[in-house]
């Protein structure tokens, strides 16, 4: 599996646990790779990709009254879960780092949901 | 080159530059 998602274009390394049934990828500054990108090489491989975890910078902006995190160098947007005890209002329409969980499709024209577990700046410069 | 390498990450740097650094996703291997 780890073959086909090191062909996609900013992939920097793929770890994968079949035990686990777990791919950990990480990305290249300044990648294009795309959520939706990633599960299809999974599927290539029939694998089924599940919930994925993630690390990404983006801004959040409200959309129609929901919270929408915009990936914007993929053009994916993911809807963000409402969470009571969190307001997201002040980090909209900046550049921020996202640290959260995105739901696995219920169909394949969504992306899933996003629940957010960390916003904080984007990191300045390159690791 | 480097010159263009540079630009390129700079370039990644601004502000509003939106990707992915990290994805950890769960797989299920199909029967």
């Amino acid at each position: 599996m780890s073959v086909s998602i090191k062909k996609i274009a900013g992939v920097e390394s793929v770890d994968v646990s079949l035990k686990q049934g777990l791919t950990s990828i990480r990305l290249k500054p300044g990648n294009t790779v795309g959520l939706d990108q990633v599960r299809k090489a999974i599927q290539a491989d029939a694998f089924s990709p599940r919930e994925a975890r993630i690390t990404a910078v983006g801004e959040l902006s409200s959309s129609n009254g929901k919270t929408v995190f915009k990936v914007a160098g993929t053009g994916e947007a993911f809807p963000v879960e409402h969470t009571p005890h969190a307001s997201w209002e002040k980090e909209f329409r900046r550049a921020v780092e996202v640290r959260g969980l995105i739901s696995a499709p219920s169909n394949r024209t969504e992306l899933g949901t996003l629940q957010i577990t960390e916003v904080s700046e984007e990191p300045r410069g390159t690791k | 080159m480097k010159k263009i390498i540079l630009v390129a990450l700079f370039l990644g740097a601004i502000p509003g530059h939106a990707e992915f650094h990290q994805i950890d996703i769960t797989t299920f291997g199909m029967d």
